[in-house]
């Protein structure tokens, strides 16, 4: 061997940098023992001599070692930069080569990646985003349970005598009570406007954590009855309304003809007490502290349990204090006890499943473009063998040629993810502008780095699911026999053949269930809206009428039947095309609703839990006609029915069989408490058809109508429903105009036909239809895609096979159904995991289903059907090809 | 002036260093005996000395290193100027030339009134 350098050999590991310098050292010292040696001296001595001439050779070592390990470190980090820049760029430029495969690849994983962001954002703002107080752990919901008929207690709302004695006596709580969001009217020179309103007392802030952003909160003197009229306005409105001028304090507005004076501006995002719909307005809560109203329950009553207690403390202390109060009150307190659930499980604790079944079916969509582009991915390394080969023959190591090809995954999962991102942007404001008020905290999506890391953590675990397998098989794909054959019909090409094949049973099955999922939510809807819900709800417009009660203009619910509902009726029905019309306190299919216990005169009750209970409506004539209810026997309620005349009540067939089976109800009594001079018993003078009264999947329970003309406060809420001849939301205006003629400062509000409050009632099931439907359908398109792929890929790959076959007198017809069965042979091997995979999975649906159980052969044999289909079609698409092969031309092909 | 021995000052031992790889690939041996018959003997460094020098010019990309056969037959370590180390060495070599003519003019200058 020639003296001189030889190929360059670069020590990596510390020890080695060490033993290097050593080495050259010695052979200096070595070097210079030779030439005394040479000169006579015996080695030992050599040795010693050369030792003392060459110096310091242990701080020389020191001084190399180090010199030499921080230029390795830094050598290190830019080489790994440098890689990483150049297989960027080697990266885009390779994929701009192909265009096609890239654009559709980069769709391909926005399908898949677009949905699983659309989830999270919802998920994020609904279920992680911390509430919008401090310490919000602490925050529990106190409600009053009663005894139901059946079952467990219910949980409802506290009367204000027994919160204030829980607020005076308990000792590990601080409460607060607020009055249910109701709305209220807004009347200044832009016209009148419906704003939502809610009543608080001077506890909810503190109790909350929080303070006016600007102004003050309510004192406690302000809630009383009669207390002084001001107001907190919420952030938005303040924004909406008086351009978010600081100046806003001590100005008024006019809500239900009544001047308020603003006194402060809510933080932005509160909107206690509703779940999620926004609050306009808070007003003092102002209630007599009557104790003859402890039976009267309609507060929210929210708790911060105190520092150093737990919330078990607080619900055994309140328990007690709620033992006692029954004690002392054996009337209204009967079986009443209370109840404490935390304030964030009260808000989403309904909605959790739901978003964890999206966010699953979400991962599926993920799962089956990640097969796809996978699929895509080796095909196309096919194509790149002999690229990788000459990588390979260059000296790039399995690892370099490895991430060379990760890096392109992950630029194409990247960039599918900013494609996503857009399609996701549009879903969540698609959702939110249409169903966002049926999500609790659904109104105000806030993308913050939970969501930027969650598209980052995407992003690496898509570019591994469907870039890992392409890559390492890159990185050991045998390079000489690569170079030889061309990349053709290499042991590598079958392997990769069976691993496509994988991926689409994998798809076929993941589509199975999503499918799945999808159709039995769809016959929920259908055998939903095929539900008879015992009215006529075509041709029907409802609008809400809230009236100032109690204010000058109507004094006493008398004042406001003679002086505005009546007349205006009469001018609503006078309108041509209108056939009926009437009003209802609560429409039907509203969650809310009103209810209590009574008594059927003549029969004595152990207990209050032995007593019947009902729900309890206010209607005026033409309500039931216009629904088309019919009065099965006795009579409707009539305009006669007033004050001063007989007290009268309509129920429903349900309560009629309940209460008397055998027997007549109309003339029978009923009593609503202690009948006496001023509490006379009430007699049933109808009985009418029963409707479904909260969701149409509930049966109707017994239900009791009162008239307009003998009812109370519920009067300044009621709902105006009309039965018109032609289209329904084309009489809105001529219907307005009547009620304007009657009342100028009337506002109206919730203008819908009855089919849309029909359709409100399952829009959380028609949400959960379509944002399932959605991914089901994604999931078919990819998965169709994804067995085409692999076909079409394979009849390339065998045009000579098939010419072969052709020439030796096969039939095409043969040739083509032998392609179809392979792309049907994958389907099916699929299926077959997907079903038993769909029946245990969509259990988890069955909170939700209506109509259908969670293991509906007809709907596991359509979408089996339906995916067995799809596959001989997108299999049939690419065998057509065959057709167009020349024997002779496709032997030759190598 | 009789010749004396001459210590290697700070920062003149790249500069020789250079010089002597001008030539080609040489290892550390090779270099001090190259500097020591081009001074006449009359450069006084320690061998020792010379390794840092060449690891620290290594790590500022002057020079390159490879392992190879010496001509005793045995592994050593052989250095080669990188296209920075030889644009180094021409602008040293001409900024030290230009400092010495400098000193020598001041040196000879006498002394006028």
């Amino acid at each position: 061997m020639t003296p001189g350098p030889s190929r360059p050999e670069k020590p990596t590991k510390p020890s080695d940098v060490r033993r290097d310098v050593d080495d050259e050292l010695e052979f200096h010292v070595e070097t210079l023992a030779d030439k005394h040696e040479r000169l006579g001296v015996p080695r030992e001595e050599a040795r010693r001599l050369a030792a003392t001439e060459f110096g310091n050779r242990q701080d020389a070592t020191e001084a190399c070692v180090d010199i030499d390990q921080t230029r390795l470190e830094h050598e290190r980090r830019s080489a790994w930069v440098d890689h990483l820049v150049r297989d960027v760029a080697y990266g885009v430029r390779r994929l701009r080569q192909s265009p096609t495969f890239t654009l559709i690849t980069i769709l391909t994983l926005a399908l898949g990646i677009g949905p699983m962001i659309a989830i999270f954002s919802l998920l994020n703002s609904v279920l992680l985003r911390p509430l919008p107080f401090p310490d919000a752990s602490r925050l529990v919901v106190v409600r009053e349970t009663f005894p139901l008929p059946h079952g467990s207690p219910g949980l409802g709302s506290v009367s204000y005598p027994n919160y204030l004695d829980w607020k005076a006596q308990n000792s590990t709580l601080d409460l607060s009570a607020a009055g249910y969001p109701t709305n209220a009217n807004l009347q200044d020179a832009s016209g009148p406007e419906r704003l939502a309103i809610a009543a608080i007392d001077s506890s909810v802030l503190p109790t909350l954590g929080i303070q006016p952003a600007l102004g003050r909160n309510f004192l406690p003197g302000e809630c009383r009855a009669n207390g002084p009229a001001v107001v907190i306005v919420s952030d938005a409105f303040w924004r909406r309304r008086f351009n978010a001028d600081a100046a806003v304090l001590s100005r008024t507005l006019v809500l239900d003809d009544v001047a308020q004076t603003i006194v402060g501006v809510m933080p932005p995002d509160v909107t206690y007490p509703s779940r999620g719909a926004a609050i306009d307005v808070w007003r003092p809560l102002q209630v007599p502290a009557d104790p003859s109203t402890r039976g009267s329950h309609f507060l929210f009553v929210l708790g911060r349990v105190k520092p150093g207690q737990t919330a078990e403390h607080a619900a055994a202390d309140l328990k007690h204090i709620a033992a006692r109060l029954e004690q002392l009150y054996p009337g209204p307190q009967e079986k009443r006890g209370v109840a404490l659930t935390s304030y964030a499980e009260y808000l989403v604790g309904r909605t959790r499943p739901q978003l964890f079944v999206l966010m699953g079916a979400a991962g599926f969509v993920l799962l089956i473009a990640a097969a796809n582009a996978a699929s895509l991915l080796l095909a196309r390394a096919g194509m790149r063998e002999r690229d990788v080969a000459v990588l390979a023959a260059l000296g790039a190591s399995r690892a370099r040629i490895a991430q060379q090809f990760l890096v392109e995954s992950l630029l194409l999962s990247a960039a599918g993810a900013a494609v996503g991102l857009i399609l996701a942007g549009f879903a969540v404001r698609g959702v939110v502008a249409l169903v966002g008020g049926t999500l609790p905290r659904g109104t105000i999506i806030h993308d913050d780095w939970r969501v930027i890391a969650f598209i980052g953590g995407t992003i690496v675990v898509t570019t591994l699911l469907f870039g890992i397998v392409p890559a390492l098989r890159a990185g050991r794909s045998n390079a000489q026999q690569s170079l030889r054959d061309g990349g053709r019909g290499s042991t590598g090409g079958r392997e990769r053949t069976s691993f496509r094949h994988a991926l689409v049973v994998a798809q076929f099955a993941l589509s199975l269930v999503l499918l799945a999922g999808a159709g039995l939510l769809m016959r929920t809807l259908v055998a939903l809206l095929s539900t008879n819900t015992g009215m006529s709800t075509a041709h029907v417009l409802t609008m809400r009428l809230p009236v100032p009660l109690g204010s000058p203009r109507y004094p006493t619910p008398t004042d406001v039947v003679a002086r505005f509902y009546e007349p205006m009726l009469a001018g609503v029905r006078a309108i041509p095309g209108v056939e009926r019309a009437g009003l209802i306190n609560l429409l039907p299919l509203q969650e809310s609703g009103s209810n209590g216990n009574f008594d059927v005169v003549g029969r004595t009750y152990a207990s209050v839990a032995e007593q019947p209970f009902a729900e309890f409506r206010v209607v005026s004539p033409g309500y039931f006609a216009a629904l088309r209810i019919p009065v099965m026997h006795g009579r409707d309620v009539a305009g006669s029915d007033v004050a001063t005349s007989q007290p009268v009540v309509l129920i429903n067939d349900v309560a009629a069989g309940q209460l008397f089976p055998h027997e007549a109800a109309v003339g029978r009594e009923l009593a609503f408490g202690a009948v006496g001079p001023t509490n006379p018993p009430v007699t049933i003078v109808g009985v009418v058809g029963s409707v479904r009264q909260a969701r149409i999947e509930s049966a109707p329970a017994a239900e009791l109508y009162f008239p307009t003309g003998q009812a109370g406060r519920v009067l300044a809420n009621m709902s105006l429903v009309v039965r018109v001849a032609g289209d329904p939301i084309a009489m809105t205006r001529a219907i307005e105009t009547a009620i304007r003629t009657v009342d100028r400062f009337q506002p109206v509000f919730g203008v819908f036909t009855m089919a849309d409050v029909v359709d409100q009632s399952i829009a959380d099931r028609e949400l959960y239809f379509g944002l399932l439907g959605a991914f089901a359908a994604i999931a078919l398109i990819l998965a169709m895609a994804g067995i085409y792929g692999v076909i079409a890929y394979s009849v390339t790959q065998r045009t000579k096979e098939f010419g072969i076959r052709l020439a030796l007198g096969s039939d095409l017809g043969q040739v083509q159904r032998m392609v179809v069965w392979e792309g049907g042979r994958l389907a099916l091997v699929g299926l077959a995991i997907g079903v038993p995979a769909a029946y245990l999975l969509s259990g988890v649906l069955s909170a939700v289903l209506y109509g259908v159980t969670a293991a509906d052969p007809l709907t596991f044999a359509t979408v089996a059907g339906l995916l067995a289909l799809v596959s001989l079609v997108a299999s049939y698409l690419p065998a057509r090809r065959v057709m167009r092969v020349d024997p002779i031309v496709a032997m030759r092909a190598e | 002036m009789p010749p004396t021995d001459v210590d290697v000052r700070q920062g003149t031992l790249d500069l020789l260093v250079l010089k002597a790889l001008s030539r080609g690939s040489m290892h550390g041996y090779d270099i001090l005996e190259w500097l020591r018959r081009a001074t006449a003997d009359q450069l006084r460094l320690e061998d020792a000395a010379l390794y840092p020098a060449l690891h620290r010019m290594e790590a500022r990309g002057l020079i390159t290193a490879a392992w190879g056969v010496s001509a005793n037959n045995r592994r050593a370590r052989f250095y080669r100027l990188t296209p920075d180390g030889q644009k180094a060495l021409k602008e040293e070599a001409a900024s030290w030339r230009q400092y010495a003519a400098l000193v020598a003019k001041v040196l000879s200058a006498t002394h006028r009134s």
